[in-house]
């Protein structure tokens, strides 16, 4: 705890500097004005009486913030469902197809998932009093929000793997793989399967020219790929692999406290940046307590405690500490690469794109298994 | 007064006809035998009129109710029949006592409990059960439980008591004792009763009448005497007692007479059946019509006894008529060698 | 419909209902080219084209078919074996083996198969004390053999219970007699005892096979690492292969594994054609004497616990050992990593409390109203050998062919477009006849099982003495088969208690249980409280197991 809190100090200070210095956050120095008939809406919230989240963020990292919120807003309970993005997908559209009561708010780490659905005008339009404090970037429309800033690392073995061993950018991985040492010892996510491991794969593909040079070269050191994020980390930190690609860094970070084997790197040459994006249902029943929610999400308290006690990482750079845009911004600079929020987030939701690149993906994973 | 008449009952089962078209009727009072080999049809004749087999045609009536009948698809469930059924395996339920087996059928009837109570305890102790009540089926004697499974089957006075087989988990002294006793309370109680046997012994002992059933036919019914001592066919003189069997051709046919002509012998017999000159024929004799002569004369063969066997009661003979057995008894043991044995003309009945 | 009530009818045609349903909604969306619900769809066979052309489903089907076949392989003699020893002979220490070997049937697969990867995985501390011993791990647990080798050990109580309650009642003279005329006890158990109860064997042969399908946690955790892909996960990867869930081709799918139980349930009805044959097996009552097994004693107690080691012990200790580290793996030791936090912390969070609760709710309390539904059905169809109850028979086996997540995506849209039921989408309840029709073929045997031991004149007795068919269920067969319904509730509660995937699309917050907050813990990556969680779950069923054992509940009857 001690010494979080230094940190978190010495990351204010650095912070306040950063932000005057970095042009997309420069929008945070803007202070964030409620209308005035805001109480109209917090005592429309109230009589509703609850507000309906599902999320794919798991319920012990929201807890702290559905308690904060309930206390904030006495007399409106947060129902959270914890999900994982294919079932917040299938039971949205299912519920609302149905007619059904569904969530008021979604808020899950599927971006094209997500905006699909907006793309689908399942989103009710609202502009958030916070719109101000964000970066430009995270409101779509004013119907979908990012509300996080989670950059995609590596991780790797601390026990068993060397500091000089440690990749650091993405040209690393390609001279690690051929090292005999991590021959079927590295793992990711399975694109066909993982719905964000595609996603994350395409970012790559975007930001690195060499994209399929190591594809293929990850390929050829037998690469393992996975679903369960948790499946990866156990296995990294038992030693049964050693290394672990495009892993969301705020569930790296959350275990590396708990388990001194984790480690995690931010690569230096470019780091994909992934925002759990939140969205109101315009066929919610407590749309008032949703608007709420939004607000309290991406205000500098909610988001206070997404980097403080949520351990996900803060989109705004007001915050301060260590999980924050503002420290990853002093960390990366310009190497942070948002996953953009928009029409080509759903790009390759098309379908034969989609299965052209998994066609070329499983032809670079097949070179050295068959 | 008639309790229960059946009709041209038809019994199918899948492609197999069980019952082909069986008729009867029981009388107040009266017990009536249904007695067949296995798979003659009789059991499904009784569980028919019980209701736990369905029919595809014919009637059933008890007292003045149709319970089934197939032309006008009337079919009255078992449970509304009011009937008492005694089960082979006496199908006690073991997890009642005694007087909770007995009182059940009561109980359905909605009797006060004091009514109950007393028609139980009176029924059981008629029985030779009243000090029983409490115990589980499982303590009992199979005497008992036997016992037990009558009183159930009786308590509620049913107009008709259909019995299976329902000594025929007894020993051999208990089943002897068991069949009067039974005869005695079913007149007493002047009820109509349909018991199921294969035991032809057992239902001329304890029967008013006998339906003798084969392949899902009634053969022939009748008063025990009538089926013992004028059966109309071989199959129920064969079934009826203990036979000797010859085999021969028909000669000089005269009237209801005839002689039976075998390989070095010939005895004059009845004619049961329509036969030609010369036709092969079976004749059957009852083992104790076979008698011992003193010489030659009508009727009378001279035989070499194989062997004389001890009853206790009596002897049995054993001859040999040039290879077929001929048997009959006798109250002395007989020395080795040739016999005379008398064979009654009227006691030889030629099928 | 000869002989059957209204009542009787009614509960068959709400079963029927309850099956066909969710599986009639999966037809129809299999024959689609977009969500049922949405309106731009249109009919046609594109759903099965895409999958028979699609290289991966070959593979999954192919290999699903192999795990089902070495399954029941393994399992079924296995498990029969098993059942002998256990049921006929003096086997040492049958009475507390008993609740141990039926472990598996209550754990999760996917926690006893993560206690394989702690125990006998790459790293696992078995392997790296045997790679310390003989310097290399003579195994691989994530090939497809390991994968089909512990699919088959862990299906043997299943196997186990179906025929140990068969052998129960039949009555001993049968291998008595062979004994006399010289058979030694393997020679018994092979030509007597096992053959007499082929109906049980045939039928958990089937369930099993059925099971095979529907291998899920086991497949992903330990196939992953090679990538052995088995119809559940491919159906997985078809949620996620186009972007958007492809319910259609799910739906094609689950229809092809359906179409498969077909010829399964036939084949089942022509081997037991002449099923009167073991007639023997009727009524209560018949003699119990135990077969001294002789110089076989021991060795068969050994061969026992050599299966009870690998299947119950390695993956449990496993799990236990890695609920109370931080870490593992090579090189660390237990007293840097051991902790309590992962316990602590179970019962520092809402939704795991009362996902405990609930578990424990829908075990006991589901389990029971389970069982009585599946008494109903049951009685329903008690001694009626017609064209309704074979179609009846056939029916039930039907949702247990539609992997877990499916069928459970089919209740929802139930849930959700069946109106009488909307109001109840969000309780427990929905949970809960989701999981009694999934497991409606278990469940339903356990209890015919039961009623076929009482023999039909005791019911017919009663009917004669004047009782309605309603009256003789209530006062006569229910009490008779009072022992087996507490044993079967008991048998219901340990599958209910392990159930995850099904309830997946059904949970919402207050109606979390134990299996699927394991599920959504194990992807999250908190695999220490998957372990702990796991661990008080097993602690939990057992708990109630040894009361239930306590308090009379034999069980066999």
């Amino acid at each position: 705890m001690l010494r979080t809190k230094t940190k978190r100090r010495l990351a204010t200070t650095v912070a306040t500097v950063i932000t005057a210095l970095l042009p997309m956050t420069a929008m945070a120095a803007k202070t964030t004005s409620y209308p005035a008939d805001y109480q109209k809406i917090i005592d429309a919230g109230k009589k509703e009486g609850k507000v309906v989240v599902y999320g794919t963020t798991d319920t012990k990292a929201v807890d702290p913030l559905v308690k904060d919120f309930e206390a904030l807003y006495p007399g409106i309970k947060v129902e959270y469902n914890d999900l994982n993005s294919t079932e917040l997908y299938n039971r949205f559209i299912s519920e609302v197809a149905a007619g059904a009561g569904t969530c008021d708010v979604t808020w899950s780490s599927a971006p094209d998932l997500s905006i699909k659905l907006v793309n689908d005008g399942h989103a009710l339009a609202y502009k958030s009093p916070e719109t101000a404090s964000l970066p430009k970037w995270a409101n779509w429309k004013n119907l979908a929000y990012a509300t996080t800033y989670e950059p995609i690392s590596f991780i790797y073995n601390k026990r068993l793997v060397a500091a000089n061993e440690v990749p650091k950018t993405h040209a690393d991985i390609q001279k690690v793989l051929s090292n005999p040492k991590f021959k079927g010892k590295m793992v990711s996510y399975d694109p066909e399967r993982s719905g964000v491991g595609f996603m994350y794969i395409i970012q790559d593909m975007k930001h690195n020219k060499d994209f399929w040079t190591m594809a293929n070269a990850m390929g050829g050191a037998g690469m393992k790929v996975y679903t369960s994020t948790g499946a990866m980390m156990e296995k990294i930190s038992s030693g049964e692999a050693l290394l672990g690609y495009n892993i969301i860094g705020s569930y790296a970070f959350m275990k590396s406290k708990k388990d001194p084997s984790i480690g995690f790197v931010y690569p230096s040459d470019y780091t994909t940046v992934m925002s759990r994006i939140l969205f109101i249902s315009k066929n919610g029943k407590h749309l008032n307590a949703a608007k709420l929610w939004t607000d309290y999400i991406l205000s500098a308290r909610g988001q206070q405690i997404i980097s403080d006690k949520a351990d996900l990482f803060s989109i705004r750079s007001d915050i301060k500490g260590e999980t924050t845009m503002a420290t990853l911004a002093k960390q990366l600079g310009k190497a942070a690469k948002p996953i953009p929020i928009g029409k080509e987030t759903i790009e390759y939701l098309d379908q034969k794109k989609r299965l052209d690149f998994l066609n070329k993906w499983q032809g670079a994973m097949g070179t050295a298994k068959k | 007064m008639t309790e229960l008449t059946v009709k041209d009952l038809n019994v199918t089962l899948g492609n197999n006809h069980i019952l082909k078209g069986a008729s009867l009727d029981l009388k107040k009072g009266e017990i009536v035998a249904l007695l067949g080999p296995s798979g003659s049809g009789k059991t499904t004749l009784l569980r028919s009129v019980a209701g736990l087999e369905y029919p595809s045609s014919g009637n059933i009536t008890i007292g003045d109710r149709v319970v089934y009948d197939g032309a006008s698809k009337i079919e009255m469930p078992v449970d509304i029949r009011a009937l008492g059924f005694v089960f082979q395996s006496y199908a006690l339920w073991p997890h009642r006592t005694v007087f909770e087996n007995v009182a059940y059928g009561l109980k359905l009837r909605k009797t006060p409990e004091s009514e109950i109570a007393s028609r139980v305890n009176e029924v059981l102790g008629n029985l030779g059960l009243g000090q029983l009540g409490d115990r589980h089926p499982h303590q009992l004697s199979g005497g008992q439980q036997q016992r037990v499974a009558l009183a159930r089957a009786l308590v509620y006075k049913p107009q008709v008591i259909l019995l299976d087989e329902p000594l025929s988990n007894l020993d051999a002294k208990l089943r002897e004792e068991a069949r009067i006793w039974l005869r005695q309370l079913i007149i007493e109680l002047n009820i109509a009763a349909l018991c199921v046997t294969h035991d032809q012994a057992e239902a001329m002992a304890m029967s008013d009448r006998i339906v003798l059933l084969q392949n899902g036919i009634i053969e022939q019914a009748g008063t025990p005497q009538e089926m013992y001592e004028t059966p109309r066919s071989l199959f129920v003189a064969e079934f009826m007692g203990t036979n000797n069997k010859l085999k021969g051709t028909v000669e000089t046919a005269v009237g209801n007479m005839a002689m039976l002509v075998g390989d070095g012998w010939a005895l004059k017999g009845m004619l049961c059946n329509q036969h030609k000159n010369k036709e092969a024929a079976v004749a059957v004799v009852r083992t104790e019509r076979l008698a011992l002569a003193d010489g030659p004369g009508e009727n009378r063969l001279q035989l070499p006894l194989v062997t004389s066997l001890y009853l206790g009661n009596t002897w049995e003979y054993v001859f040999d008529l040039n290879g077929t057995q001929l048997r009959g008894y006798g109250p002395l043991p007989l020395p080795p060698g040739n016999h005379w044995v008398e064979i009654p003309a009227a006691a030889l009945w030629i099928f | 419909m000869k002989n059957m009530s209204f009542s009787q009818k009614l509960v068959i045609a709400l079963t029927v209902l309850a099956i066909f349903l969710p599986i009639g909604l999966l037809l129809y969306q299999s024959f689609l080219d977009a969500p049922f619900f949405q309106p731009e769809k249109s009919l046609g066979l594109d759903a099965y084209r895409f999958i028979f052309e699609d290289p991966d489903f070959k593979k999954a089907f192919l290999n699903s078919l192999y795990i089902a076949l070495g399954m029941g392989i393994i399992s079924v003699p296995l498990g029969t074996l098993l059942a002998f020893l256990m049921i006929r002979t003096d086997l040492p220490g049958r009475k507390w083996l008993e609740p141990v070997l039926l472990i598996p049937v209550f754990v999760s697969p996917m926690v006893l198969c993560f206690g394989y990867v702690v125990a006998v995985g790459p790293v696992g501390f078995f392997s790296i004390w045997v790679q310390q011993l003989i310097g290399s791990v003579p195994w691989n647990i994530y090939s497809m053999k390991s994968i089909v080798l512990i699919a088959g050990l862990t299906h043997v109580p299943h196997v186990y219970l179906y025929s140990s309650s068969a052998l129960k009642s039949l009555g001993s003279d049968v291998e008595e007699a062979a004994r006399v005329s010289g058979a030694g006890p393997v020679r018994v158990a092979l030509t007597v005892s096992i053959p007499m109860v082929m109906p049980a064997i045939l039928y958990s042969a089937m369930l099993v096979f059925f099971l095979g399908f529907q291998v899920f946690g086991l497949a992903l955790v330990l196939g992953d690492p090679e990538g052995h892909l088995v119809l559940p996960t491919y159906l997985y990867k078809l949620t996620n292969k186009l972007g958007t869930p492809s319910y259609h081709l799910m739906a094609a799918v689950a229809m092809c594994i359906v179409t498969l139980t077909l010829p399964m349930v036939l084949m089942q009805r022509y081997l037991l054609r002449n099923a009167g044959k073991y007639i023997t097996l009727k009524g209560k009552g018949a003699r119990q004497a135990t077969l001294p097994l002789g110089i076989w004693r021991w060795l068969a107690a050994a061969a026992v616990f050599i299966w009870l080691l690998i299947t119950v012990f390695l993956p449990i200790i496993g799990v236990i050992f890695r609920s109370f580290v931080t870490h593992w793996g090579e090189g660390v030791t237990l007293a840097e990593a051991f902790t309590l936090g992962n316990y602590t912390s179970v019962f520092e969070q809402g939704n795991l409390i009362r996902g405990i609760v609930n578990t424990v709710l829908i075990g006991v309390v589901g389990g029971a109203l389970a069982g009585i539904c599946y008494t109903l059905m049951g009685l329903a169809t008690h001694r009626k050998n017609n064209g309704w109850t074979r179609a009846f028979d056939y029916s039930v086996m039907i949702p247990r062919a539609v992997p877990g997540l499916l069928a459970g995506l089919a209740f929802l849209w139930v849930f959700l477009f069946f109106p009488p039921l909307a109001p109840l989408r969000q309780t427990l309840f929905s949970l809960w006849l989701a999981y009694s029709v999934v497991w409606l073929a278990y469940g339903m045997r356990l209890i015919s099982s039961s009623l076929l031991q009482v023999g039909p004149e005791l019911e017919e007795c009663a009917r004669v003495t004047g009782a309605t068919p309603g009256q003789v269920d209530r006062h006569v067969t229910i009490p008779l088969i009072k022992y087996g319904l507490l044993a079967s509730w008991l048998m219901i509660f340990m599958i209910f208690e392990r159930e995850y995937s099904t309830g997946v699309y059904l949970l919402g917050p207050g109606t979390e249980v134990i299996g699927s907050l394991l599920v959504s813990l194990w992807g999250a990556g908190a695999i220490e409280l998957v372990s702990s969680l796991s661990v008080i779950n097993i602690l939990l069923v057992s708990v109630g197991m040894g009361i239930a054992l306590r308090y009379g509940v034999k069980l066999h009857d």
